[in-house]
């Protein structure tokens, strides 16, 4: 059953590019009073104040290739990862730049945008923009889209926990939501991310984007957080978003400040991976790989 | 050291028991692991995803 009914998906009334740069100049002059993430701090980053994430109103980034590593649908994609994020995982693959939003190098969109055009023109599939976390550049970020032809396949790689503000801002944008549902219960996220009221804020954010673009979930499985994490993950999924796609991904590693907590102090176990996909079937949810 | 955006950049854990995780995969990296383990079918199909070059 669907909660929420989610919207229809609003056709643009002009150009992805047009819209796109029309987006960014509104964007920017909202980091006067930034609500983007759903920690709504309300900082003036144009003044050079900072909330929870510590981003200015600079942008940089630490990546940008093309890879192979995401889901087979989307590869190769050109990956732009910006520095920064509004939630703090500890065991965060990119803990280091991911943060710090000073890391890496200054964000050009232009530029960027002319390395992303010559990696599609050599066979990338996508272009994909992630983090860190997007969302808390958004004005870079619809920038850069801007300079990208209008018929590119885009994704906004997300942890899912932006604002209402944000995703306006977002729809028409990006054809694929690829959007991470990290923690089955608001105890875990708080103490291994920070993060406070962290389920409701990812299901709103899910619901709007099945509504609004292509979805596709993605579940990191945690060391010791199947049953805790992953299985009421799976049973919201399957009740509420049935139809789409779930990448289950067992590849967590004990990266940054994992150590911090026992159970994230080795990888996930075959036993774990196995049990987690009992969990998949059980609930019938379309993995992809 | 400073991290450069222009190169490509994967990283590898190898675990004792043989099993290799993988961050940020690119194609030519893909492409050494296919060649040590071919029946890997988790990289196979990533191998062959071939771009012209490396972007």
């Amino acid at each position: 059953m669907i909660c929420n009914a989610p919207e229809k998906k609003i056709a643009r009334t002009q150009s992805r590019p047009a819209l796109a740069r029309e987006r960014a100049r509104i964007a920017r002059e909202l980091l006067a009073d930034c609500r983007l993430c759903a920690h709504d701090c309300g900082v003036n980053r144009l003044a050079g104040e900072t909330g929870l994430c510590h981003a200015t109103a600079e942008a940089r980034f630490f990546l940008a290739q093309t890879e192979v590593s995401d889901e087979l649908e989307l590869i190769p994609t050109f990956a732009v990862a910006l520095s920064g994020c509004d939630m703090r995982c500890d065991f965060c693959i990119t803990g280091k730049e991911s943060w710090n939003p000073r890391a890496g190098l200054g964000f050009s969109a232009a530029e960027i945008a002319e390395r992303a055009k010559a990696a599609l023109a050599d066979g990338a599939k996508t272009i994909m923009l992630l983090g860190g976390e997007p969302t808390i550049h958004l004005p870079a970020a619809l920038e850069f889209v801007s300079h990208l032809p209008a018929d590119a396949k885009l994704v906004w790689k997300t942890n899912a926990h932006g604002s209402a503000q944000a995703r306006e801002l977002l729809d028409g944008i990006f054809d694929v939501w690829l959007a991470d549902f990290k923690f089955g219960n608001n105890a875990c996220a708080q103490r291994l991310a920070k993060t406070p009221d962290y389920v409701r804020v990812v299901r709103d954010n899910l619901l709007w984007a099945n509504g609004h673009s292509e979805l596709i979930v993605r579940h990191l499985l945690l060391p010791g957080h199947v049953e805790c994490c992953w299985r009421p993950v799976a049973a919201w999924l399957a009740e509420n978003l049935p139809d789409v796609k779930v990448n289950l991904r067992s590849g967590f590693w004990p990266a940054w400040q994992a150590s911090r907590h026992a159970e994230l102090r080795h990888t996930v176990s075959v036993l774990e991976t196995q049990r987690a996909g009992d969990i998949a079937d059980e609930f019938g949810l379309p993995l992809i790989p | 050291m400073k991290k450069r955006t222009d190169e490509l950049n994967t990283e590898l854990l190898i675990l004792p028991d043989g099993r290799i995780l993988v961050q940020n995969l690119t194609q030519p990296m893909a492409e050494v692991l296919r060649q040590l383990n071919p029946r890997d079918q988790v990289i196979a199909p990533r191998a062959a995803k071939n771009t012209k070059r490396s972007s």
